[in-house]
């Protein structure tokens, strides 16, 4: 008995003090916030070089460039394509720079209702084209390389099987291609989903916070997950910025076009229609145009864009030339984890330079 | 060139950017409050050395006696320092936003100047806040400490009967003194009358849930699962009472302790829930409007031109009322929110039913038009929320199923360790609830089930949200605004002519590169021309 009283204080004491320290470090907060004065992201430099409405185009600036043949990136519309910059010891671009890539990219903006009826035929053949064209112009070359991420990635793929003439290598990562998926929960939920009735209620622009609310129920306990790890690192300024960092990102989400939403939730997400060659944008899709050198990247732990919905690109396009590359992290950590640095970063600048 | 938002030059914790100076009235808060933490820290620190050497008995009054003293200076030193910065601020904001000139006073307005009006009270309110965590910390210990004086009380019959009573009774108060830290600790953040809340940088750029809200929820549930780790907790007390005449495992206990209802209160604060009461807010706004509805029309079929008159203005205030509550209406739709109410999904059926019966008959007299589908307008979106709160009801039984099988699993779980002499760290017992809670909530994510029942939902709230656009532009329509549905048929022109100029600029561009490449003999067929040659061929 004499033991288990002893046992009994000591856990008690410790559980008391466990919840004192948890209390001081939440009281500590303030102190370590108020050194935070700005929280930036993206600060690599770049310069504005071509614009139409609000798609602006941008060139990175370096010292260090080399290459010939420039690289556009186009990034997303759902978030914004700061997470491949997001702090200069976690930039994807800015390693790729320091290996002596000229670097564009294409920044969508921020979409309202003056741009409700935008398509996919617009983004891709309008925006997507006009800004291919505007690097090949600048440079003088007949195709430049193309580096599509996520949507982005299924756009510049639908891109290069329309104008194949005009991109001389495709590199993809984490792209959804085949949507039958079954590994995804995104994949699953959008068959259940009336999209007409998502894209007219919301009055032909699809918010971001809606697109943000399906991303958190993916990991729903995520935000309390959080907390835990939170409170560790509320006495670490560095810590809690490269918290604040990836926190800021996540929540500068920009509304959709609802048209182009429209058209990419139906044809695609429920009717897989590229991987059955019936998908049209402007004309006919068909993959087997896509006959450029392509490195596919898909990330092994994706719960965004698992690999089974990623690796049947490989399959279909009619490039001799393709390779695939499995990256052993998830969906954001293709960007910013310590991994993408040491060994994504390079692999895709050797891979361009080869 | 248009311009694109300029997150940059959003300041993120602004109103910590404006402050001017170190020995400012936020400076002195955040100063009261570490010390205040401090001070906490240290005591238990010194109840839990006391503890375990078994002389609280002798220690414990002076270790309260000094807690106190500290915690009293702090308080009052924090309270005259805030109320004299707070009366500042305010004799500041009266015509001008920066401090007065003159003052040898260093507590400059902290706030930024865009606010002026709300400096003096957030400030009070962070005062007051402060002032009651200091408050129940203090209740509470001296509690624990008169809990522990008497468990260590050798002498007493209750002490010698169970001496485990006042252990678990101390235990249950730091549970309880720990959530209530958290608790108001949130609320610093979060404010109560607006005051805190109007600082724009305490919301991420782009973001429509303040993060400190987002962050708080996380730190409620945490607290809120310590309810249900202390009969956990409690449970093992008991089987080490057990243990030192005949050990009893009792299985069945451990699974029993917790209680279902505390899960779904915890299911709640996961996903930041709203409440039954909102929803009956909701319902009510929509009765108000369509009894207002009915009686102007009642009024004008009984005929006379002063019924008209009446009629009129009845007219206009409810035109301005309903824009007012469809505002309100709008912003509960579509949010997929879950909670339990299967009585006010009757309540709700019931309603429609009866809203029905009453101006069904009546309508009759409206002559076709805008009045009359308004009318029935009204009329289906009462039964869209009575289907709306079925959903609700199925999607919210789908996720409670959920989170309580994982509970029940990690109950058993921890209990096994408890059985096997190892008690689990508080953390570890919540780390084991996240990760199995959201294995398992996504496993139910993934089944048909729940998306069925999701996108039905979200199918449900759309409709209504589109009935109440829909409505709005009708009462709209007679003033001078541009409804929405006509702004964007200018939207869709402009688009149409924005791509065909787009086609007309690339296909000159094309035919102009082509006479340059026959010039110079390099002309390749791009994809354009083979999309050509194809349709010409197939016309």
């Amino acid at each position: 008995m004499e033991d288990n009283i002893k046992k009994m204080s000591d856990e008690t004491a410790r559980l008391a003090k466990d919840a004192a320290e948890n209390a001081r470090k939440l009281g500590g907060a303030w102190e370590t916030l108020k050194q935070i004065e700005e929280v930036e992201i993206a600060t690599s430099k770049k310069e504005l070089v071509w614009n139409d409405g609000k798609v602006r185009l941008f060139r990175y600036s370096s010292d260090a460039r080399t290459e010939k043949t420039p690289l556009l990136i186009v990034y997303a519309l759902v978030n914004k394509y700061e997470m491949m910059d997001l702090q200069p010891d976690r930039s994807f671009i800015r390693n790729l720079l320091d290996q002596g890539h000229d670097i564009y990219l294409i920044d969508w903006g921020y979409a309202d209702r003056s741009d409700r009826y935008l398509t996919m035929d617009d983004y891709i053949n309008g925006y997507v084209d006009d800004a291919v064209d505007f690097v090949r112009k600048a440079h003088k070359l007949p195709a430049i390389d193309l580096l599509g991420v996520c949507q982005g990635g299924t756009f510049s793929v639908i891109y290069s099987a329309l104008h194949p003439e005009k991109v001389r290598r495709l590199i993809t990562m984490v792209t959804p291609i085949d949507f039958s998926t079954e590994d995804g929960l995104l994949f699953r939920w959008s068959r259940n989903l009336d999209i007409d009735t998502i894209v007219d209620g919301f009055g032909g622009v699809v918010p971001g916070w809606f697109l943000n609310m399906g991303f958190d129920q993916l990991k729903p306990l995520g935000k309390v997950r959080k907390y835990s790890g939170f409170v560790n690192m509320l006495d670490d300024k560095d810590k809690l910025l490269n918290y604040l960092r990836m926190e800021k990102w996540i929540a500068d989400s920009p509304d959709q076009a609802g048209e182009c939403y429209r058209q990419f939730l139906k044809d695609l997400y429920q009717q897989n229609k590229l991987m059955k060659g019936e998908l049209v944008v402007g004309s006919p899709v068909d993959l087997k145009n896509l006959t450029m050198p392509l490195l596919n990247i898909y990330a092994a732990e994706d719960h965004l864009v698992p690999p089974s919905a990623s690796k049947p690109l490989n399959v279909l396009v009619g490039s001799k030339d393709k390779q695939l590359y499995e990256f052993p992290g998830g969906h954001i950590g293709v960007f910013v984890g310590n991994r993408s640095q040491k060994e994504l970063a390079p692999t895709v600048s050797k891979w361009l330079k080869a | 060139m248009q311009s694109p938002r300029d997150h940059e030059k959003t300041g993120y914790f602004k109103g910590a950017n404006d402050m001017e100076s170190k020995n400012n009235a936020a400076e002195a808060w955040a100063d009261s409050g570490k010390k205040a933490f401090e001070n906490f820290t240290d005591t238990s620190g010194k109840i839990a050395e006391s503890l375990k050497n078994g002389d609280l008995l002798k220690t414990g009054t002076d270790i309260y006696r000094d807690w106190l003293n500290t915690q009293k200076n702090i308080i009052e030193s924090a309270i005259s320092g805030g109320s004299k910065a707070a009366t500042e601020t305010t004799a500041n904001t009266n015509g001008s936003p920066e401090p007065a000139e003159n003052k040898t006073n260093t507590a400059a307005n902290p706030f930024p100047s865009a606010v002026p009006e709300k400096a003096a009270e957030a400030f009070t309110e962070l005062l007051n806040m402060q002032a009651k965590a200091v408050q129940t910390w203090l209740d509470t210990v001296k509690q624990v400490s008169a809990t522990a004086i008497e468990a260590v009380k050798p002498a007493t019959p209750e002490a010698t009967q169970n001496p485990f009573a006042a252990w678990t009774d101390m235990y249950q108060k730091w549970n309880t003194v720990y959530s209530d830290l958290l608790n108001t600790t949130g609320s610093q953040f979060k404010g109560t009358s607006g005051g805190f809340n109007a600082f724009p940088g305490f919301t991420f750029p782009g973001a429509k849930v303040p993060a400190y809200d987002q962050f708080f929820a996380g730190s409620q549930a945490y607290a809120k699962l310590a309810e249900l780790y202390q009969p956990v907790f409690a449970n093992w007390q008991k089987y080490m009472q057990n243990t030192g005449s005949t050990p009893v495992w009792d299985a069945e206990a451990f699974s029993k302790a917790f209680s279902a209802e505390k899960v779904r209160e915890l299911t709640d604060k996961l996903f930041q829930f709203t409440s039954p009461d909102k929803f009956k807010e909701l319902y009510a706004d929509f009765s108000k409007q369509t009894e207002q509805y009915t009686a102007a029309w009642k009024q004008y079929a009984t005929g006379s031109s002063e019924q008209a008159t009446k009629f009129s203005e009845n007219w206009k205030k409810f035109s301005s009322d309903y824009q007012e509550q469809s505002a309100g209406l709008s912003r509960h739709f579509p949010k997929v929110d879950y909670n339990s109410f299967k009585e006010f999904n009757d309540f709700g059926t019931k309603i429609a039913e009866q809203a029905k019966q009453a101006y069904a008959p009546f309508a009759r007299l409206i002559p076709a038009g805008k009045e009359k589908d308004n009318m029935e307008a009204a009329e289906k979106i009462q039964q869209k929320l009575g289907d709306y709160w079925n959903g609700y009801v199925e999607l919210q039984s789908i996720i409670y199923a959920s989170t309580r099988k994982a509970m029940e699993k990690v109950i058993a779980e921890t209990g096994e360790k408890f059985k096997a002499g190892e008690v689990p760290k508080y953390d570890d017992f919540y780390n084991a609830w996240v990760n199995k809670t959201e294995a398992d909530l996504i496993k139910t994510f993934g089944g048909d089930e729940f998306s069925r029942a999701q996108g039905k939902l979200l199918t449900i709230g759309l409709e209504i949200k589109q009935m109440l656009d829909k409505q709005a532009e009708g009462y709209l329509s007679v003033l001078p605004v541009l409804p929405r549905s006509e702004a964007d048929e200018l939207t869709r022109e402009v688009h149409d002519l924005r791509a065909r100029v787009r086609r007309l600029e690339k296909a000159l561009e094309a035919k102009e590169n082509y006479s340059s490449a026959a010039v110079n003999g390099t002309v390749t067929e791009t994809a354009e021309d083979k999309a050509s040659k194809k349709s010409k061929s197939k016309a």
